[in-house]
């Protein structure tokens, strides 16, 4: 029976883990280093049968395991894996989630004792879990649960108490060359004793009670020398004296240290420690010269190196360092650190916050069974689908980029008549005594003056003047008002909403509809008729809006374009979506109806130079540097950001939003904008039009990019010549939206 | 397992105070307790509830006459039994479960913003209609 071991056939004997196999033929699992085998160092660290950091002391050989180690400096490379191959790692990896009363980790003495007196002698349920049973707990999160890696899967199970009872870690060595191969803890030399692995001229030195094989030396291990394996080891007497001892191998008893990782990731009064992970044991001395922290390579040099610049505290050394960072997470290098930062400061600090994984799991078990962030469907996802969309991901929503055709849904909306779907759009009612202030102060426009059954657009502003968002108001009676607020903008609309009204003690109730009502926006010169043909006999006029029946289905209707069109926005009960969906798409099936896509709603547009705020606009875009001091009234009173716009209002201009034309198709959104071979900005969105046939974009310019100060009108966009255009493309009068 | 419908009913927006008002009214037999659970509404914040049924023809809340009463058919669920809701629903939940036998609760199941409805007998788990597909996905795997 052989593994395979960077590609050499090395024999092994059943029962072998892969390390004792590997040690059997005379070689380290990694590239030497004390090995403990017992799992609590990272010494033996390699990849496993393709899954790296695998402690291949855990592991039982079998012969179809092929190791590879890691490169003596650096990780082990990142396998490349597509996205797809990942997700069905994912899904392969089974996750039990189970509940218990008592858990018990540790099923050696400690951990059989707490379980007789604190389960079975108090009639409480006991779960024991130990890595010798094939169940290695990973992780002890509060509540508490215990995360527990097993041989069929992932098992997170919930307890009402947690005793950890994993025992005690031995020592290992630090100083010259116990980097070496050929350095054993006392009960590693012991199990390799045991598995007849045959260890050559053994020496051993020191003790901690454990049955250690070899020959006895007295004194202190103050070197090992070697090139790549111990070939003798060098120990000093208590009056100074040193002696060298030739060996083939070496086990060194320097203490014990309470293997407490568990308990240090978590702080529930509900998980408690016992036995030798309780104990506070004696710390070795100080080392003073050697690697001290393997998995991460710190050496004393680095420890004084990082003290000396002032890093004296053990979580900063930790984090400056390195050490205590490493697969093992500071079980071999922590009672040294406390030691020395002890001997320097007086003080013995206590052993740092360890995190899970305890043990090296793979990124399969640790997304096992976590649920991503769920992505919403509107109430037209089925007749989006059925009607062949491309859906893509927005803010939040699956929405149809395009249903197959763009160019036929561009000529439906300009030539005939289109529905999109809007339901993602943000809606809220606010209702009270007070919410015609609340309004006047959250916007920059006059809201006062607009009467029920009418709307007006609006920006919405943050305290620096900045564009946060923009929408609808409409106002249905005094006090009651339907606020209408991007899809990208609608998740924070009513937190904020409901800041103010707080901050302000203003009384205004607030209702976010946006996920209790669809909207379907019926656009193009013929929606008018096709809303008279479903049953709404006097459609409303530009900006104003209604409640009524569309086919039978309750709607609130609002009058607006986005895509320069003559468009009626039908907000409805999202359980009544796809029935007025297809009752539209029935009615109008004679005009040429057709659904569109964001990929034609954007072109739509920006044909009419309309900025989609988070496309357009950047974090401190002021309404000033895209042209939109038309919709602030600065002779209001107050307002959100009414204070920092009076104040930029005095500052130069730096730049701003322009439109853009030049011939051909249009460029990618974000490419340069040139001016005399320089950059001086970048377009934000990009459209080749059908209808003008040209490019079209809107993008931002730096003020004064010409070299005379003049305004600029020639620019170089993707390697080809441009003009700065005023906005809109199309429709300059707007007659089309108000037809 | 039960296929999520539409859960019919209406929301009320009120004052705090009218609220209360109107849930003591409804069953005036004892508020304390049942200030957030209700057997005929929820009570989604103190200012909002969720209540089953059919919406008045006129407002239900007296004292504020503010009040925004609109119809709710946004919200996605079906009703559990308290055992496939221990087996296949407890498990997708990270937080803590109110302990009295009749709650109203809300948080992530599944990572899906989630409403909880626990009674003696059964559990109705609510979502909105938007994440409903998600929500039976994810406790159905």
């Amino acid at each position: 029976m052989t593994i395979s071991v960077d590609g050499q056939q090395l024999a092994f004997v059943e029962g072998d883990t892969i390390a004792i196999a590997i040690v059997r033929n005379g070689q380290h699992p990694s590239h030497g280093g004390t090995l403990c085998l017992a799992g609590d160092c990272g010494n033996c660290v390699a990849e496993v049968d393709g899954t790296a950091f695998v402690r291949t002391c855990q592991v039982a050989a079998t012969d179809t395991t092929v190791v590879k180690r890691h490169p003596t400096v650096g990780g082990p490379p990142i396998a490349a894996l597509d996205t797809t191959e990942t997700r069905q790692q994912f899904a392969h990896i089974p996750v039990r989630r189970e509940t218990a009363d008592l858990v018990v980790i540790g099923a050696g003495d400690s951990g059989g004792a707490a379980a007789a007196v604190e389960g079975d002698d108090a009639g409480r349920l006991v779960t024991i879990l130990d890595t010798r049973d094939g169940n290695e707990v990973v992780g002890v999160y509060g509540g508490p649960t215990v995360v527990v890696r097993t041989s069929t899967g992932m098992l997170h199970l919930r307890a009402n108490d947690v005793i950890i009872a994993t025992g005690a870690a031995e020592l290992h060595p630090v100083c010259e060359g116990a980097t070496l191969a050929g350095i054993y803890t006392p009960s590693a030399a012991r199990k390799l004793k045991e598995a007849s692995v045959d260890l050559g001229n053994l020496v051993a030195i020191g003790g901690t009670g454990i049955d250690m094989p070899g020959r006895h030396v007295d004194g202190t291990v103050v070197a090992f020398i070697g090139e790549s394996h111990v070939i003798a080891v060098v120990t000093e007497d208590a009056d100074g004296n040193q002696d060298a001892h030739p060996c083939d191998s070496v086990v060194v008893g320097v203490g014990l240290s309470p293997r407490d990782l568990l308990l240090r990731m978590t702080q529930d009064d509900h998980v408690t420690v016992v036995g030798p992970a309780a104990q506070k044991f004696a710390l070795p001395p100080c080392p003073d010269r050697g690697t001290v922290c393997p998995c991460a390579k710190t050496t004393v040099d680095d420890l004084n190196m990082v003290w000396d610049k002032g890093f004296t505290e053990l979580e900063l050394i930790k984090r400056s360092s390195l050490a205590g960072t490493g697969t093992c997470q500071g079980a071999v290098c922590g009672p040294y650190l406390r030691s020395y930062v002890a001997e320097r400061s007086g003080e013995t600090p206590e052993m740092f916050t360890a995190r899970p994984a305890s043990r090296q799991i793979t990124l399969a078990e640790a997304g096992a069974g976590v649920h991503p962030e769920p992505f919403r469907r509107t109430a037209l996802h089925e007749e989006n689908v059925n009607a062949g969309a491309n859906l893509d991901r927005f803010g939040n929503w699956w929405r149809p980029w395009n249903y197959g055709d763009h160019e036929g849904e561009y000529h439906a909306v300009r030539n005939a008549v289109s529905l999109g779907d809007v339901s993602t759009l943000g809606k809220m009612i606010v209702d009270g005594p007070d919410t015609v202030e609340l309004l006047e102060r959250l916007y920059p426009t006059t809201i006062a003056d607009i009467k029920p059954g009418r709307s007006r657009y609006v920006l919405l502003l943050n305290e620096r003047g900045h564009i946060i968002d923009d929408g609808m108001v409409c106002r249905e009676t005094d006090t009651r008002f339907v606020l209408t607020f991007t899809s990208g903008g609608a998740a924070n609309a009513e937190a904020f909403v409901r800041d103010w009204i707080e901050t302000w003690n203003l009384n205004v109730n607030v209702l976010d509809r946006t996920m209790s009502l669809a909207a379907i926006n019926v656009t193009g010169p013929r929606a008018g008729e096709l809303l008279q043909r479903v049953g709404v006999e006097n459609p409303p006029k530009f900006l104003q809006h209604q409640h009524g029946s569309v086919a039978g289905i309750e709607c609130h209707i609002m009058r607006l374009s986005f895509t320069g069109e003559s468009s009626f926005e039908l907000h409805h009960a999202v359980e009544r979506s796809a029935e007025l969906w297809r009752a539209l798409m029935a009615a109008g099936a004679d005009m040429g109806i057709k659904p569109h896509g964001l990929q034609t709603l954007f072109g739509l547009r920006l044909e009419k130079g309309h900025i989609i705020v988070g496309m357009d606009t950047e974090m401190d875009t002021t309404p000033r540097r895209v042209n939109m001091d038309w919709a602030v009234k600065m002779s209001k009173p107050d307002f959100i950001g009414r204070t920092a716009l009076v104040r930029t209002a005095k500052l130069p201009d730096q730049r701003r939003l322009h439109g853009f034309e030049m011939a051909g198709e249009a460029p990618m959104e974000g490419t340069p904008i040139m001016v005399d071979g320089q950059i001086h900005g970048h377009v934000s969105s990009t459209f080749t039009s059908p209808t003008l046939g040209k490019a079209i974009m809107l993008g931002w310019l730096k003020k004064g990019a010409s070299l005379d100060g003049s305004p600029i009108v020639h620019v170089e966009i993707g390697g080809r010549p441009a003009t700065v255009v005023e906005t809109p493309f199309f429709d300059h009068e707007g007659a089309r939206a108000r037809a | 397992m039960p296929e999520f419908s539409v859960i019919p009913g209406y929301r009320i927006v009120a004052t705090v105070s009218a609220i209360d008002a109107f849930v003591a009214l409804d069953d005036p037999s004892d508020l304390g307790d049942k200030k957030f659970f209700h057997p005929r509404l929820l009570r989604l914040a103190p200012d909002d509830v969720f209540v089953f049924g059919h919406m008045p023809p006129e407002s239900p809340v007296a004292d504020d006459p503010h009040a925004i009463v609109e119809e709710e058919l946004g919200f996605h669920g079906a009703w559990f039994s308290i055992e496939h809701f221990d087996k296949h629903i407890r498990p997708h939940i990270d937080w803590e479960l109110p302990i009295e036998p009749r709650s109203f609760t809300q948080g992530f199941v599944a990572n899906v913003p989630a409403k909880l409805w626990l009674t003696t007998d059964r559990v109705l788990l609510m979502t909105n209609a938007a994440y409903a597909h998600e929500l039976e996905e994810r406790i159905g795997e």
